[in-house]
């Protein structure tokens, strides 16, 4: 097909949802103007409304950054989600262990450790997977996420209940990270924590590995030309293992803005649907770490947007959007996604 | 004899959604286009077949509005993979964010609520001495469990003996094969796509009737489900669909354990409370596909176009 009948029926579809979307929020008996300027006003029109909208991309900063480490080793990595739950529970399993005078530099670093490692050996086992028995990373991390989900609500509701309470105890005070808030009184109230920064700090981190480390070099050699890099020595068993340990360490690590940065406990359904949208993070971020933290803030505006307007039209009309984001996003990026998994 | 009635009625009943969207996703699969979107034809279908019973109170039309509603949404995934060539997995996600949300959206305009419709105007069936006796004439009597043998026959004789099906082995199997044949690969894989989402939303269409209701994420993950039948069925229709029927009387088990503890065998109680053996019997699916998988367990092959 020729790309501009590609662009015009990009645009076509993307302009066909938009009509829809306004149409729903005209037979709800609202302005549609007006309901898009609240849910501006609303995400970026103040301080309060900034940080909330920065707390929302903060998960999603850590899964589009997991998602797009798997795709440079070519692996599809749709289990963030079920890493992140494992994530959460880790987090609020080994903070609440921790002794409750536990100093900061102690309690947080294990903490957020807890949740690394359990997100990682959850991807990690997808990994061993699929270099092991060539098991899809799709099909493995999708059962896999659903063996999460049964876990959990097991654990929630039985071993980790603490009395009528449905979530775990709370986690040492030494194991919380800083709040936004407390620094700048503009953000008071808001869920906005560090976790934030080490997010995309973790997507940094996690691109200069691919550029610049041996490991890092091998999963990317895996994803561009899997023979050659076999060929050449390269262990591709061991760089698909590494690429999904890795990526399912950030996706867990998306459970300490829950757990460390929040709540304080863990729960069931913190985090849900987060690795889902980090997939359309990745995607829309072009798996460059600038690009993965703008397009996790969209996302996250779009969600306290969301929030905004709620009042006057469902909240689910812009999670509507977002499904038409990602489509397009899909659709456009399909040439270049196919481009960087080839070059 | 009630007891077993009661528990054949549940076994139906949760087998019925799976059975039909592991046939939907078959049908999409064999085709070359991975379609993890089965959850959302399930939603789907079961709003739409809400909307239609409410509106005109016939299982019957409530039937055919879910799997109109799940042919769009297999409309709209295809028109996204198949013409725009959109990553089918990340389509899939987001057709499958689309239904969730999409519904909630048209619950609150058309029903103002922001988790389940009023109750649908059907007739419920006369009382019955019987308990078991009345639970299982209730889903005997539910379209989608007339309609399913149908589509079961006609996906395991359109994919074996057709034309039609022939040519969507050859797109799943050889794409580039079967253009050169002269099939036309992408209208192929679209009707394919298309007729998997409406056989799958007659599931839904189950589930709506069963409950009487629609609430908000019905589905429930059974999409996914669905997905490890058809994986632990090999792509083949009839295989698939009793992959389900073992799933649900698995689903079925756990409801009922879940109302009596008492169920669970002492020898197993001696190891694991009553919780944690529901847990164990929810989570054998997943891990049965992760074997089949593996390649433990027979051996499970996707078509080769697929992902």
């Amino acid at each position: 097909m020729k790309p501009r009948t590609r662009a015009l029926e990009v645009v076509l579809a993307a302009s066909a949802v938009l009509l829809t979307l306004n149409l729903v929020v005209w037979l709800a008996g609202e302005s549609p103007r007006r309901v898009l300027a609240l849910a501006i006003t609303g995400s970026v029109g103040s301080a309060y409304g900034i940080a909330q909208t920065l707390a929302k991309a903060t998960p999603l900063v850590w899964t589009g950054a997991a998602v797009a480490f798997a795709l440079r080793a070519r692996l599809f990595n749709i289990g963030a989600e079920g890493q992140c739950m494992v994530g959460v529970l880790a987090a609020g399993v080994v903070g609440a262990w921790l002794p409750a005078g536990a100093p900061w530099a102690l309690a947080a670093p294990v903490a957020l450790a807890a949740a690394a490692l359990a997100g990682g050996a959850l991807g990690g086992l997808a990994g061993w997977l699929r270099a092991r028995f060539g098991t899809h990373e799709v099909i493995s991390t999708l059962m896999l996420n659903g063996l999460v989900a049964v876990a959990t609500t097991w654990l929630y509701s039985g071993p980790l209940r603490v009395g009528a309470q449905v979530h775990t105890r709370p986690v040492a005070a030494g194991a919380l990270l800083p709040q936004a808030g407390d620094a700048v009184a503009a953000f008071r109230g808001s869920a906005l924590n560090a976790s934030l920064p080490l997010a995309v700090a973790a997507a940094f981190a996690a691109h200069w590995y691919l550029s610049n480390a041996r490991g890092g070099v091998a999963i990317r050699a895996l994803g561009s030309a899997p023979r050659a890099a076999e060929a050449l020595g390269v262990d591709t068993r061991g760089a698909t293992i590494r690429a999904m340990a890795v990526s399912g360490a950030l996706a867990g690590l998306a459970g300490s803005h829950y757990v460390l940065g929040v709540k304080g406990y863990a729960e069931q359904g913190l985090g849900a649907g987060v690795g889902f949208t980090g997939i359309a993070v990745a995607l829309l971020g072009a798996g460059t770490p600038w690009g993965i933290a703008l397009a996790a803030l969209l996302f996250g505006a779009m969600a306290q947007g969301g929030l905004a307007v709620n009042a006057l039209v469902p909240s689910d009309a812009l999670t509507v959007a977002q499904a038409a984001v990602i489509l397009a996003v899909a659709a456009l990026g399909a040439s270049s996604l196919a481009t960087r998994e080839a070059a | 004899m009630n007891g077993v009635m009661v528990f054949l009625a549940q076994v139906l009943s949760a087998s019925l959604p799976l059975g039909l969207a592991a046939v939907g996703g078959v049908l999409s699969e064999r085709s070359g286009v991975a379609t993890i979107s089965l959850e959302a034809y399930l939603l789907g279908g079961a709003f739409g077949a809400a909307v239609a019973a409410l509106a005109t109170g016939s299982a019957v039309l409530a039937s055919l509005a879910a799997m109109a509603t799940g042919a769009a949404l297999g409309a709209v995934f295809a028109f996204s993979t198949v013409r725009l060539r959109a990553h089918a997995i990340v389509a899939g996600v987001a057709v499958n964010l689309l239904a969730a949300a999409g519904t909630r959206v048209a619950l609150k305009v058309l029903y103002d609520s922001a988790s389940n419709s009023p109750s649908l105007p059907l007739a419920r069936s006369a009382a019955s001495a019987s308990v078991g006796w009345s639970a299982l004439r209730e889903m005997l009597s539910s379209p989608p469990l007339w309609i399913a043998p149908l589509l079961v026959a006609g996906a395991h004789l359109a994919l074996s003996k057709s034309v039609f099906g022939l040519r969507v082995t050859a797109c799943g199997e050889h794409p580039a094969a079967a253009r050169s044949l002269g099939v036309p690969v992408d209208r192929v894989r679209a009707q394919a796509l298309v007729l998997g989402g409406a056989v799958a939303a007659l599931g839904g269409a189950q589930l709506t009737l069963h409950q009487r209701e629609f609430v908000a994420y019905m589905s429930g993950g059974r999409g996914f489900l669905a997905l490890a039948a058809v994986i632990l069925g090999r792509w083949q229709p009839v295989r698939a669909v009793a992959w389900a029927a073992a799933i649900g009387a698995l689903s079925a088990l756990e409801s009922t354990l879940a109302g009596d503890d008492t169920v669970v065998p002492a020898a197993v109680q001696a190891v694991l409370s009553p919780a944690a053996f529901r847990a164990v019997v929810q989570a054998m699916p997943y891990g049965l596909t992760l074997l089949a998988v593996m390649g433990r367990f027979g051996r499970s092959r996707p078509p080769a176009a697929l992902g």
